[in-house]
């Protein structure tokens, strides 16, 4: 056989090792990254399974917490419109000044015998408790009152 | 003959380097795709225990429920006494 033939033959042969090689060593890596993106599919599945009801928690927490801090304004501004003191009684009650709402005639004086407060005070604020609470909602849990609260 | 040994020549280094060449540059971004891959594995799997505390909205929703009837009542109470 000719020598030229014999080179050209094992031309050939590397050609096709080195082509083979490259080949496997693509389909190897390939094969990986296919069972890696499964892996990272099933975590995302998970992450997404467990986050899925976290909008509508969130949202009724955002409405609680609404509904109370609403609630605590209201009452802030009830109170408030109750220790306004009336018309020509500032001198002879200074404990009912809205700027002197510490002094008191003892332990609770001055609020537990208090009068309550007038219908037109809180009628003009459209604030009365009443009114707007338990919203529509949510079922009213309206439990009974403590007998401290009853004094 | 000459003429063979001349195609054998470019054949062994000509057309053999440009074929290994052209097959590293395919080879080169799927070992980078590779190296990605595992780093996308090995942070997103630490996803879901990061996210384990989501399970606890449920109570924390209950609490606040709690919360605001308790506020309710406080609010009622502080309208009697003033």
């Amino acid at each position: 056989m000719d020598p030229a033939f014999v080179v050209f033959l094992l031309g050939v042969l590397i050609a096709i090792i080195a082509i083979a090689g490259h080949l496997i060593a693509v389909i190897l890596i390939l094969k990986h990254v296919v069972n890696r993106l499964n892996i990272i599919l099933g975590a995302v599945q998970a992450v997404t399974t467990t986050s899925q009801p976290a909008g509508a928690i969130i949202d009724d927490i955002n409405a609680d917490l609404g509904a109370g801090r609403k609630l605590m304004e209201d009452c802030v501004a009830r109170l408030e419109a109750n220790a306004a003191p009336p018309a020509g009684t500032a001198a002879s009650d200074p404990a009912r000044h809205p700027e002197d709402r510490h002094a008191t005639n003892g332990p609770g004086g001055g609020t537990a015998t208090a009068a309550p407060p007038a219908r037109a005070d809180t009628e003009g604020q459209g604030q009365h408790p009443e009114e707007e609470w338990p919203p529509q909602d949510r079922p009213s849990p309206n439990p009974p009152p403590s007998p401290l609260w009853n004094r | 003959m000459t003429l063979v040994w001349i195609a054998n020549v470019l054949f062994l280094f000509v057309i053999i380097p440009v074929v290994v060449i052209i097959l590293r540059r395919v080879l080169q971004p799927a070992t980078e795709i590779k190296a990605y891959a595992d780093d996308i594995t090995e942070y997103g799997a630490q996803l879901a225990p990061h996210l384990e505390a989501l399970g606890e909205l449920a109570t924390t929703r209950e609490l606040v429920k709690q919360a605001n009837t308790d506020l309710e009542r406080y609010v009622r109470a502080l309208d009697r006494i003033s």
